[in-house]
């Protein structure tokens, strides 16, 4: 129960503070967030981890808070940005890997500086145009076709397998992390 | 006891800024394990994010209930976003999907897509690879079957429920509980969802 309430005023307070902050735009005009996103077309397999690269070089030295709002098929998270490898002395890349959805993927950096006010990114929106199949793979033995069947139907198989490994591996690490917390806490 | 969480929502939400001219309603689902207690719309947009008052939600299955949260054309316009917060009579929390008031995506709806084609462009191949892909299909198969187990030895007992408890409490749940046999994608899209909020709750707890 104390949980479900923490939780809750995490969330919420999460939301009010992205919605409530006032945009002070006047004072960074000079200074903007700068990010390229990939191309829809370019979105990895559903479940796959994606890295988002933001470059925040123009805020050096005045971020007190930084952050990727996403909502991933509807779904809202609230993603810290970790700093990157500098590349250069003047340069500040901070990136956020999530895992790429079954369809859609808007997201929009959120940063908030060090005077109080909050920088946000404009909102980028990345969509499928089709639903990946994610069931199972079948294994079906096609042995009773034609060789040109059963050659297609194993290179089907073999792609539709290599997929449920990597969301499998993917799972199970997540797990393992969460059950480690799960286990440090209790 | 069980009207805290709606009282904690009431406070840390503006109650100034309460919606009162409704052009229409976005249909938002939430997930569901237990009978509803009360819910509130939540507009969230650029500058500002308001509670509004939402009508009982309407069962939708036996895993999810339908809120109706009124908007604006104001809201509509400036790109805002609904959601919905749900306390359930067992003390949990359910939030909703985040849904967008353009007309463009309404509902986060994915059934205006088709389906992506599923048949493979083959490659140049030969009868004499068949006995290599077979293989390959039977390795690939079994490295499956391995993983699966894996998953329901470390998705079992103690730390299930405890998992099954955290998605209730930070309500990243979906309505169908946790289990090793969810399809990997949906697992996936549920712990780390889990995990997020775990890690956003921390990094506020710790500031």
């Amino acid at each position: 129960m104390i949980r479900s309430i923490l939780s809750l005023i995490v969330c919420v307070l999460s939301l009010t503070c992205i919605g409530t902050t006032p945009l002070r735009a006047e004072s960074s005009q000079a200074k903007e967030i700068i990010h390229t996103p990939i191309k829809s077309a370019q979105m990895p397999a559903p479940g796959t981890s994606m890295t988002i690269i933001i470059d925040l070089s123009q805020f050096r030295g005045v971020i007190a808070r930084e952050r990727l709002l996403v909502i991933r098929d509807g779904k809202l998270l609230d993603v810290p940005l970790l700093e990157g490898v500098a590349e250069g002395h003047d340069s500040l890349t901070h990136n956020a890997t999530i895992h790429a959805p079954l369809v859609e993927l808007k997201y929009q950096v959120l940063i908030t500086l060090a005077d109080g006010n909050t920088v946000s990114s404009p909102s980028y929106t990345l969509r499928r145009g089709c639903v990946p199949n994610i069931a199972l793979a079948s294994i079906d033995d096609p042995s009773d076709s034609s060789v040109s069947e059963r050659l297609k139907r194993y290179v089907q198989q073999s792609r539709d397998l290599e997929r449920d490994l990597t969301q499998y591996e993917n799972a199970i690490t997540l797990l393992e992390s969460l059950v480690g917390e799960v286990k440090e806490e209790s | 006891m069980r009207v805290l969480p709606y009282l904690l929502v009431v406070a840390f939400i503006f109650l100034s800024s309460i919606n009162t001219v409704h052009a229409d309603v976005a249909h938002v689902v939430v997930p569901v394990d237990a009978e509803v207690q009360t819910a509130v719309g939540i507009i969230i947009s650029q500058g500002e994010t308001k509670q509004v008052r939402v009508a009982n939600p309407k069962a939708r299955d036996e895993h999810s209930v339908v809120v109706e949260v009124p908007y604006s054309d104001a809201d509509r316009r400036a790109g805002a976003l609904a959601t919905a917060l749900v306390s359930l009579k067992n003390g949990s929390v359910a939030l909703a999907d985040v849904v967008s008031l353009q007309s463009d995506f309404p509902d986060n709806s994915f059934t205006d897509l088709p389906l992506c084609d599923a048949n493979v462009k083959l490659p140049v191949l030969s009868e004499s690879q068949l006995g290599n892909l077979k293989r390959l299909v039977e390795i690939r198969s079994q490295r499956r079957a391995v993983l699966q187990t894996k998953m329901a030895r470390l998705l079992q007992g103690a730390s299930l429920e405890k998992l099954r408890k955290l998605e209730r409490g930070f309500g990243t749940g979906t309505g169908v509980p946790l289990s090793p046999a969810l399809l990997p994608f949906e697992l996936v899209d549920r712990l780390s969802r889990l995990k997020q909020a775990i890690s956003t709750y921390e990094t506020n707890r710790q500031k």
